[in-house]
């Protein structure tokens, strides 16, 4: 009685130990090896930088955050390579945008940067986008018609940006960009670039943002066609400068920043 | 002469070993010693912590073969182990769950031990070696943890120091004695090797040793009865002459139960570590990379809560006064204690405290694992804000939103249960604060919130809340709340700001 | 500390020697005599024990206890030329340990913060947090030193500002030579200051 036990035992123990050797390298617990993580112009390098370093103000898919969308296959072909590296880089001063390389121990890599530029492309790019009014990205410090810009103002944007905020109205403005407040938080080239490109992805009262092809709204609430001109661009901005009380606030961190561009 | 038969040669040479060594009769005492009848599945938890212990052992031999004991190749040899050594990485598993499963007998163990009443006379002493064993396996635990020699142990042994450095008078040595130099470094894992593989391995063995002794000498108690007390006079006598009327011998009949536990949990064990494999190594152990997060093992975790919830002002008091009184209590507890009644029934203070102790490290390990009073680092940059939180929204308040991910608020406050969870929850902060009350709150901090008004100019903190005036639960879509205009403390225009940059230059 | 070891080879080799040089009892001698012999022989072993597990503890225990013994573990590091510390900034610099060997790995970098208030003015803190050490960040928006295990917050000039640590960050000495910044370093940074 015993014995064929033990014989069935016997065989029993050495089957899991075969099939134990056999199965060890498919078991789940086995650790995957070590590799090189993605570069960040791979897809999945990409992703992974991106939802640990600019997910929070940028959106988690790259849209609908409180900051400039980048997956705006327009606003990318717009913008050179040069130019988002450097924001990436060293920032950009006077707004929320904190710069991830330069000299410190912690900062990114320069290549890793220009990897990323790279990735953001292939992933959210699209060559042949071009902005609607082929209108530059940049601002550019100029001598503009501050007082075209109010008239184009009350003509096309007054209606969604009311100087002073309604009381308590929330289906027919979006918001005042007047408001000194404001534009104490964003640059030239933040308004710039809202108004070139416009805001589409945020489901804004009573409309999305329209870039600078239009169409708008007149004071009354009528739709207005027509694009915008480059100048035109350059009018509204320098208004809207103009109405800053004072400089530009510079947040902490421009003084490294413009410290280390030097170097 | 007699016939030469094969199990006569057998027997013969036995005999002769037994002559030589006289160590039959050890043997047949420690294995056929009576034991009474009712020790049942009770009893199976020691036999299961020495089981574990002696797979500790025989992995850590193994994996002595391949781990190099040195700061500069203590990683690689561990990644070399996982990756290249045949089967290496199941003999980590094996060797850091094993680890775990030791502490979880041992505790359940002394448990069983401490509700029974068993410490009681004539079993002081197996009490004592039992406490020191625990002493024993835990620091084999720690520093075995540093063994890994990743972000994890280096951090951890910072914490070490940092308790070791708040000893009054001697602080400076003791701590200069376990790092083994005024800084952490390779001197450091050295000694822990020393401890892990032959200080606290050797202990363990002697205190085992004594253990399982005295359980031989003393005989395993007997399940406890209401109304049966110990009444050490008596106790030995009646113990024997019941053990001899009624008591069985430990193998075959008891040993079948711990043969059939061990052999289970043996088996548990193997598929956990299988299935889960081995615990890291994590981050490299390099202290020029600040962005470490260090966490102690399981275990350890309701310590490291603790000392995030202890009250500062009473803190060193409790890590240096607390242990060494604890312990010293615990070893005392058979000699306070040392007669009567052995039932818990008849004990409910002892219940009571078991069940108290139970929940209280349960509940501060689940708060470990979550540990809700460190700021999530990098919340900032990786917690996206709900879309229904930013549709609708002013460009102000969208800037705000912007402010509250860049002045790092998100790494202590959640929204919609995203973020830190040091701070409370801004899901519905407008419904409980106002706009000044905001606005104090972020300049000057309070309840344990940092002053932000030098950090923050007046535009950014009128954006943060106008943003944070928004945040009403999510149950109105639009501006009303944040709307500018209604706020009667808002000032007109910006206060110059001074730029804290220059500020900080004072 | 182990004044008597009874495993310590040396000892028990001498004591052992001394055995045989000793005469055989002699079988005439009184009672009294064999006694005081016996006597003395047990004092004579205890005695030369007890010497050479003293002798033979000096090694053992003094290398064990040996890093106790540093009075003076901090030492003068370089950091970096002062001229390229931006005033307002905080940044995190690298330093090696000054007791570092060989076998240490990339355990040997040691980090600390560096203040720069204005040119040639300073203020250096340690990464351990003052609580239990773990490494605090710094976050230049919010100009806060943040700890990841325990949720001590500091501001940007070291003091406490909430959580659980007694004190503000740990600082290091500092001083300016040849344009040089330079710390006063090595020792783990904690409550008790090097003595």
């Amino acid at each position: 009685m015993i014995r064929p036990m033990m014989r069935v035992n016997t065989a029993v123990a050495l089957t899991i130990a075969l099939a134990s050797l056999a199965a060890c390298d498919q078991l789940p617990g086995k650790p995957a090896l070590r590799v090189a993580p993605p570069t960040l112009d791979t897809a999945a390098g990409f992703a992974g930088f991106y939802s640990e370093n600019c997910a929070g103000c940028h959106g988690a898919d790259g849209t609908q955050g409180p900051a400039r969308p980048m997956r705006d296959a327009v606003y990318l072909a717009a913008v050179p390579d040069d130019a988002m590296f450097n924001m990436l880089r060293n920032g950009i001063e006077g707004t929320r945008m904190p710069g991830f390389g330069g000299n410190r121990i912690t900062a990114v890599d320069d290549a890793a940067l220009t990897a990323f530029v790279k990735g953001m492309r292939t992933a959210w790019g699209n060559a042949s986008a071009t902005a609607p009014t082929n209108i530059a990205w940049a601002h550019q410090p100029g001598k503009a018609d501050a007082e075209h810009g109010r008239e184009l103002f009350d003509a096309r944007c007054v209606s969604c940006h009311p100087r002073t905020q309604p009381v308590g109205s929330s289906a027919t403005v979006s918001g005042s960009v007047t408001d000194p407040f404001y534009l104490r938080l964003v640059s030239d080239q933040h308004l710039r670039t809202s108004i070139v490109f416009g805001r589409n992805d945020l489901n804004s009262a009573p409309a999305n943002m329209p870039s600078a092809a239009g169409p708008f709204q007149d004071g009354n609430g009528q739709r207005v066609d027509g694009a915008l001109s480059s100048s035109d661009v350059d009018d509204l901005v320098a208004y809207l400068s103009g109405l800053r009380s004072s400089p530009l606030y510079a947040p902490p961190t421009s003084a490294a920043q413009s410290k280390d561009e030097t170097k | 002469m007699s016939e030469m038969t094969p199990k006569r040669a057998i027997f013969d040479a036995l005999n002769w070993l037994d002559e030589r060594t006289g160590l039959f009769w050890i043997l047949r005492r420690s294995v056929f010693h009576r034991v009474p009848r009712n020790a049942k599945w009770w009893y199976v938890f020691g036999s299961a912590t020495m089981m574990f212990f002696t797979i500790q052992i025989v992995t850590g031999i193994v994996l002595a073969m391949f781990y190099a004991p040195s700061a500069a190749q203590a990683y690689e040899s561990l990644v070399y182990i996982n990756e290249q050594v045949p089967f290496g990485w199941m003999l980590r598993a094996m060797h850091g769950w094993s680890s775990n499963a030791m502490c979880l007998m041992m505790l359940v163990h002394m448990m069983q031990v401490f509700l029974h009443g068993s410490y009681k006379y004539p079993r002081e002493l197996t009490w004592v070696a039992g406490v020191f064993l625990c002493l024993t396996t835990l620091g084999l635990a720690f520093t075995g943890q540093i063994m890994r020699w990743d972000a994890d142990a280096y951090w951890g042994l910072g914490i070490g120091a940092a308790i070791m450095d708040r000893a009054p008078g001697i602080g400076n040595q003791l701590r200069a004695v376990m790092l083994g130099g005024p800084q952490i470094s390779g001197a450091t894992l050295s000694r822990f090797f020393a401890l892990h593989v032959f200080i606290l391995p050797g202990s363990a063995i002697a205190l085992i040793g004594f253990h399982l002794y005295s359980v031989l000498r003393q005989g395993i108690s007997e399940m406890p009865k209401a109304g049966e007390p110990v009444v050490p006079a008596t106790y030995r006598k009646e113990y024997e002459e019941r053990t001899h009327k009624t008591g069985v011998p430990f193998y075959p009949d008891a040993a079948r139960r711990d043969m059939v536990f061990c052999g289970a949990a043996l088996i548990v064990l193997i598929g956990i570590a299988a299935w889960f494999g081995p615990m890291g190594p994590g981050e490299l152990p390099d202290p020029t990379i600040i962005e470490a997060s260090p966490r102690p093992d399981g275990l350890f975790l309701w310590i490291y809560s603790a000392l995030a919830l202890l009250p500062p002002a009473s803190e060193t008091f409790l890590l240096l006064a607390v242990p060494p009184v604890a312990i010293a209590f615990l070893a005392a507890i058979p000699f306070i204690f040392n007669r009567g009644e052995r039932a818990p029934s008849q004990r409910p203070v002892s219940v009571l405290i078991v069940v108290l102790l139970c929940t209280a490290i349960g509940v501060l390990t689940w708060l470990g694992m979550s540990s809700p009073w460190g700021p999530k680092m990098d919340a900032w940059t990786s917690t996206p804000t709900a879309v229904q939180y930013l549709q609708q929204r002013t460009p102000l308040e969208l800037q705000g939103a912007l402010e509250f991910q860049f002045a790092q608020c998100r790494n202590c406050h959640a929204i919609d249960d995203a973020g830190g969870q040091r701070g409370p929850d801004l899901t519905d902060v407008a419904t409980r604060l106002s706009w000044d009350q905001l606005m104090r709150q972020i300049q000057q901090g309070g309840g344990n919130m940092p002053a932000y008004g030098k950090a923050l100019s007046s535009s950014e903190m009128q954006a943060l809340v106008a943003f944070l005036s928004t945040l009403d639960g999510g149950d109105l879509a639009a501006t009303l709340p944040g709307a500018l205009e209604q706020q009667p403390a808002r000032d007109a225009v910006p206060q110059a700001d001074a730029n804290p940059a220059a500020n900080s230059s004072r | 500390m182990n004044q008597h070891d009874p495993s310590n080879k040396p000892a028990a080799n001498e004591s052992a020697a001394n055995k045989p040089t000793n005469p055989a009892p002699c079988g005439g001698c009184g009672a009294g005599a064999s006694e005081n012999r016996r006597g003395f022989l047990f004092a004579a072993g205890t005695t030369l024990l007890t010497i050479g597990g003293a002798l033979a503890a000096v090694p053992i225990v003094g290398a064990a206890l040996a890093p106790a013994a540093n009075r003076n573990p901090n030492k003068w590091l370089p950091l970096a030329k002062t001229d390229t510390f931006v005033p307002g900034d905080t940044v995190l610099m690298k330093f090696t340990n000054p007791w570092s060997t060989p076998d240490d790995g990339v355990s040997r970098e040691n980090a600390c913060y560096v203040r720069c208030l204005e040119p040639g003015k300073f203020q250096v803190f340690a990464v351990n947090c003052a609580h239990l050490g773990c490494p605090v960040e710094w976050f230049e928006q919010s100009r806060l030193f943040m700890c990841p295990c325990h949720g001590g917050v500091y501001y940007e000039d070291g003091s406490r500002a909430s959580g659980p640590p007694p004190r503000g960050l740990f600082e290091y000495e500092w001083r300016l030579t040849d344009g040089n910044l330079e710390i006063l370093g090595g020792r783990l940074p904690g409550l008790q200051e090097g003595t």
